[in-house]
């Protein structure tokens, strides 16, 4: 068997509306050995702040990739770095892809702060 | 004010930023009060509706009292409190646009509470309340308010001008 172009191919197609899946294609140098892994596109919404989008996700990719995009489009991308997507009552970590989740189609996921709110009688910068 | 305005941040008017049925404000500082009890720091969030076209005045629809810990000189709300309240404001079509906290003693906006509001939206309205909320909110006497802009910064409204940028509504 030929080694793909650059170790993988991707069969599929892009869903608009629903789940598609393919099959990405590992093949070894020696041409004996081939594993495969599910390639699934994802339409999801994302609620920030009770507003939801949606967004269509190549699940192989970084959950931080989604996060960065929903930052943007709901225009708090300076602030990625202190939020985090949930699904139901779990945290989806950014350096995993979305894929390791099992998320259902149409799943609904919630963009939240990362750290709990909070208040206090911290000294003030330049106090 | 810290920095330079980021782009894309909300317009700096003298105009009221936010609009509040006087009896909602009044059931927000009553709240606060005895939460409060003089002993512990508490808060509470206020949100607006999402079928209202946003402007520059956003008015205030409904008060989140928040499960919270507390001590003289802290508030902290568990992230399973803050999820319960996004999904019923999801639920409810409405946003969070600030909120109201009390302190022991000086109204001021600390680090804390600066990085620990309820989301970083710009817009957003901090009112701090002074000595436990025991006098109340009557014409935010001694409060301290400042409003998030985005990218972290910023705008710190001025004493006098509080009770203009803050409209409280009769009806």
């Amino acid at each position: 068997m030929q080694r793909p172009s650059g170790g993988i191919q991707v069969v599929g197609r892009r869903g608009v509306d629903r789940k598609v899946e393919g099959t990405l294609m590992d093949v070894h140098a020696d041409g004996t050995d081939q594993q495969q892994t599910q390639v699934t596109f994802l339409r999801l919404k994302v609620v920030f702040n009770s507003e939801g989008r949606v967004f269509e996700v190549n699940a192989q990719e970084p959950t931080k990739t989604l996060l960065h995009r929903a930052a943007a489009e709901f225009g708090v991308a300076g602030e990625a770095q202190n939020l985090v997507l949930r699904f139901g009552t779990t945290p989806l970590d950014p350096e995993t892809r979305l894929a390791d989740f099992g998320l259902p189609q149409d799943a609904e996921l919630f963009l939240e702060r990362r750290t709990p709110p909070r208040g206090g009688l911290t000294p003030r910068h330049g106090a | 004010m810290e920095g330079a305005l980021p782009q894309g941040a909300p317009l700096l008017l003298s105009g009221p930023c936010l609009a509040i049925p006087r009896i909602l404000l009044m059931s927000i500082a009553e709240r606060l009060r005895s939460c409060s009890a003089g002993v512990r720091e508490c808060v509470v969030y206020i949100a607006a509706s999402l079928d209202v076209p946003d402007s520059e005045e956003r008015r205030v629809v409904a008060s989140y009292h928040p499960a919270h810990e507390a001590s003289a000189t802290h508030y902290h709300v568990p992230l399973e409190e803050m999820w319960r309240i996004s999904e019923a404001l999801y639920h409810h079509r409405q946003r969070i646009t600030g909120q109201f906290h009390t302190h022991p003693g000086a109204a001021f906006h600390s680090d804390a509470d600066n990085e620990g509001l309820f989301l970083p939206v710009p817009g957003y309205l901090s009112v701090v309340v002074p000595d436990f909320a025991e006098a109340g909110l009557g014409n935010f006497r001694r409060c301290y308010a400042t409003r998030y802009v985005g990218g972290g910064c910023w705008e710190e409204i001025p004493q006098p001008d509080i009770a203009t940028r803050i409209r409280v509504d009769e009806s």
